[in-house]
């Protein structure tokens, strides 16, 4: 079976307003109502397919990851108690396709957190600031703006290990709360603040390095 | 670390320690004394106070990446 997910823009528009809430939503896609799925799929898959690729390298991959999470909604339908979100729901299911699909794929990038001490040599042996931060927030703010700056941060992002990729992308950029994401990853609180504290080190070191923000 | 009626300063946790913990602090996860620490030390030491910033920055920038999906015209 092939769902046929579109993201033309024009489609998204055709579902964007009004709003219908999440319950209404499942409710009409428990009584068979195609519209629903669509408008389900417009809210979601995106950011599915985002978070795959912390898993699998490949687009055309984590587009079938997140392609066959939708199934798994279908089918586990019925089994959804409403306990966490749906889009929590959803991301755990991504999670759990997108480990098997990557374990087939074979191709997994070096994970090597072990060696990474962000920030390690800028402090002296006593742990003051040896070399301090460069001042670059202020005018960072400044250029925020630059749509240049996203094109980069998402560069970064994708370099980054899995694990830590996968804990940024769920936490940063689709800004799900602490807990959700360890209900996500099945990981515990402490774990998932190392990976997001060496994730978001290594994004911000690079423009101090770069000096392009 | 101090004593429990001595005010927290910034010496009470090194550069290194305060950046250690900063994910924690921006998440609320840290307990009351060891905020208290951090406020201290971020209140007198403007390397640890800029570096919070960029993490702030950082955060703001990355959450960037999610509108420009969903800005029309991007596939």
């Amino acid at each position: 079976m092939r769902l046929t997910i579109t993201t033309d823009p024009e489609d998204v528009r055709g579902y964007s307003s009004p709003d219908p809430g999440e319950g209404d939503l499942l409710e009409r896609l428990r009584a068979g109502d195609e519209e629903a799925f669509a408008c389900l799929v417009d809210r979601h898959h995106a950011a599915m397919v985002r978070f795959a690729r912390g898993y699998v390298r490949s687009p055309a991959v984590a587009e079938e990851v997140a392609q066959d999470a939708w199934l798994g909604l279908l089918r586990g339908l019925d089994r959804f108690e409403g306990r966490s979100s749906l889009r929590t729901w959803l991301f755990r299911i991504v999670a759990n396709r997108a480990i098997s699909a990557g374990l087939h794929e074979r191709q997994h990038l070096p994970v090597d957190d072990s060696e990474l001490e962000e920030d390690g040599g800028r402090f002296s042996q006593d742990g003051w600031w040896a070399t301090p931060p460069v001042h670059w927030a202020d005018e960072a703010v400044d250029r925020m703006v630059a749509p240049e700056q996203a094109a980069r941060v998402r560069q970064l992002v994708e370099e980054l290990p899995p694990a830590q990729r996968q804990v940024v992308t769920l936490r940063d950029v689709e800004g799900l709360p602490s807990a959700d994401v360890c209900h996500i990853l099945g990981i515990s609180e402490g774990n998932q603040r190392v990976l997001l504290h060496r994730a978001r080190a290594r994004i911000r070191r690079h423009p101090e390095h770069e000096a392009v923000w | 670390m101090t004593t429990r009626d001595a005010k927290p300063d910034a010496h009470d946790i090194t550069c290194r320690q305060a950046v250690s913990l900063m994910t924690d602090y921006l998440d609320g996860a840290l307990g009351p004394d060891d905020r208290a620490l951090m406020e201290a030390h971020l209140a007198e030491c403007e390397g640890c106070a800029e570096h919070l910033r960029q993490i702030r920055i950082t955060v703001a920038v990355t959450g960037r990446i999610r509108e420009e999906d969903l800005a029309p015209g991007r596939a």
